[in-house]
């Protein structure tokens, strides 16, 4: 009965730890993207096929952005005459040290320092990078002619969401520009945001997505188990089983799918195996929605309600989001894993701020 | 203590601002408590005494009361 239990699934630690994908590439100017010098009067020329390296990175999902010692305006101007502006998130064009932009860079999207590479033809700036941020990978110019062949670049999976990745970073850069003007508490500026919530079975379409999901997930993911497509295929076509799948948008646009949970119907209880909210999703307040749902729809059906969790080093978040739920653990397994169980005599409703559609 | 995180929880909940919540008043049945609250509390009951909660003590009943949030920090207070 029981056979999906956490542990088989767990994958070694060095199968997936060996190749970190990278998430963001950030481009050197002057003889890395282009030959010459701007700032030097040059008629600078961009590098043969480097307009479609950043193409297909942006299509695999990866974002690219900039770190390099020039006047900003005048380096914009001229990536905007190349056609190429749009692709660059938060570049960093200034004449301070590379390292620095850097951490800008990682700070402002959210990313592991560990997922950058840095890409310029001087010897020095890598240096200088590396020394700082010994995590960030640095390679040379001449690299670039490899670099979608490069293992941490080749690993991205290839779906809908990701090719849509810089535009949604663009939208939250719209949408924390007005949160700064915004006077109020976090949640009357939810209110302002028009979200909808849509939650479906997973389908064919949304497999790779899925897949994608359950390893890019850390903050908010109840047991950093992954689970591949072939995984999620056999799963959703078990009646056994229901997965579930989570989309969110709001007036800026969608956030993608972002949610994801495989529930495992037993006689009495509906048992969560599997639950993560993408970290896009960490500051707009719906971390708690799906559980909710699952809640509800066990309440219903007169099913009592179990979840997997297990406890890694970055998933407290979701700890906090089951045990102010009022989950509460009832089993220690081997594992490290822990079963959590909700009595289900209070179930809190949706947040008011949310407009939640159920779709199946 | 308990005036600190009064101030807190007033800043962050859709309470009537005439009326001070209780000692005792609990907060989850106040108005809607999101998720996204429950994780800025927390944040905010380390950050402002200096303490780190342990799993075990991030549960429901030891947040919902200002009573029960300062009897918390007592206890962490006391260990260091």
């Amino acid at each position: 009965m029981n056979t999906q239990s956490g542990a088989e699934r767990v994958r070694p630690v060095s199968e997936t730890s060996a190749i970190k994908p990278v998430k963001c590439v950030v481009w050197d100017l002057d003889h890395t993207l282009w030959t010459g010098v701007l700032a030097e009067g040059d008629d600078v020329v961009l590098k043969p096929g480097l307009g479609d390296v950043l193409y297909q990175l942006d299509r695999r999902g990866i974002l690219n952005s900039i770190s390099s010692r020039n006047d900003h305006a005048d380096a914009m101007r001229k990536l905007a005459q190349f056609g190429l502006a749009e692709y660059f998130l938060y570049p960093q064009i200034d004449w301070g040290a590379k390292s620095v932009g850097i951490a800008k860079i990682q700070s402002q999207l959210d990313v592991g320092m560990d997922t950058l590479l840095f890409i310029d033809d001087q010897p020095f700036e890598r240096d200088e990078v590396r020394a700082i941020h010994p995590s960030v990978e640095c390679v040379p110019a001449e690299s670039y002619v490899d670099l979608l062949d490069h293992p941490r670049l080749r690993a991205a999976i290839m779906t809908e969401d990701a090719g849509r990745r810089r535009l949604m970073y663009l939208h939250e850069q719209a949408r924390r520009q007005d949160q700064e003007c915004f006077v109020g508490t976090p949640e009357a500026f939810l209110a302002t945001l028009a979200m909808r919530f849509v939650i479906s079975r997973a389908q064919e379409a949304d497999l790779l997505r899925a897949e994608e999901l359950t390893i890019r997930t850390n903050q908010l993911n109840a047991t950093g188990i992954t689970y591949d497509s072939d995984d999620l295929r056999r799963l959703m076509a078990s009646p056994m089983h229901s997965l579930l799948i989570c989309e969110l948008s709001d007036r800026y646009g969608s956030y993608g799918k972002i949610g994801l949970a495989l529930l495992e119907h037993q006689a009495q209880y509906d048992y969560i195996r599997l639950l993560l909210m993408s970290c896009r999703t960490v500051s707009r307040g719906v971390g708690s929605v799906l559980l909710t749902h699952l809640m509800q729809r066990a309440r219903v059906r007169g099913k009592g309600l179990r979840a997997d969790f297990r406890r890694t080093d970055r998933n407290r978040q979701m700890l906090v989001t089951y045990q102010f739920s009022g989950f509460r653990e009832i089993e220690r397994c081997d594992d490290r894993r822990t079963v959590f169980e909700h009595d289900l005599a209070v179930v809190q409703g949706f947040p008011p701020y949310i407009d939640v559609l159920i779709d199946y | 203590m308990r005036e600190k995180i009064r101030e807190f929880i007033m800043a962050n909940v859709n309470v009537d601002e005439d009326t001070a919540v209780k000692d005792d008043d609990n907060i989850f049945r106040l108005g809607y408590v999101s998720s996204l609250f429950a994780m800025r509390l927390l944040n905010f009951i380390e950050a402002s005494f200096a303490i780190t909660v342990d799993d075990e003590d991030i549960a429901l009943v030891n947040f919902s009361t200002i009573d029960a949030m300062a009897k918390l920090v007592g206890k962490y207070r006391t260990y260091s």
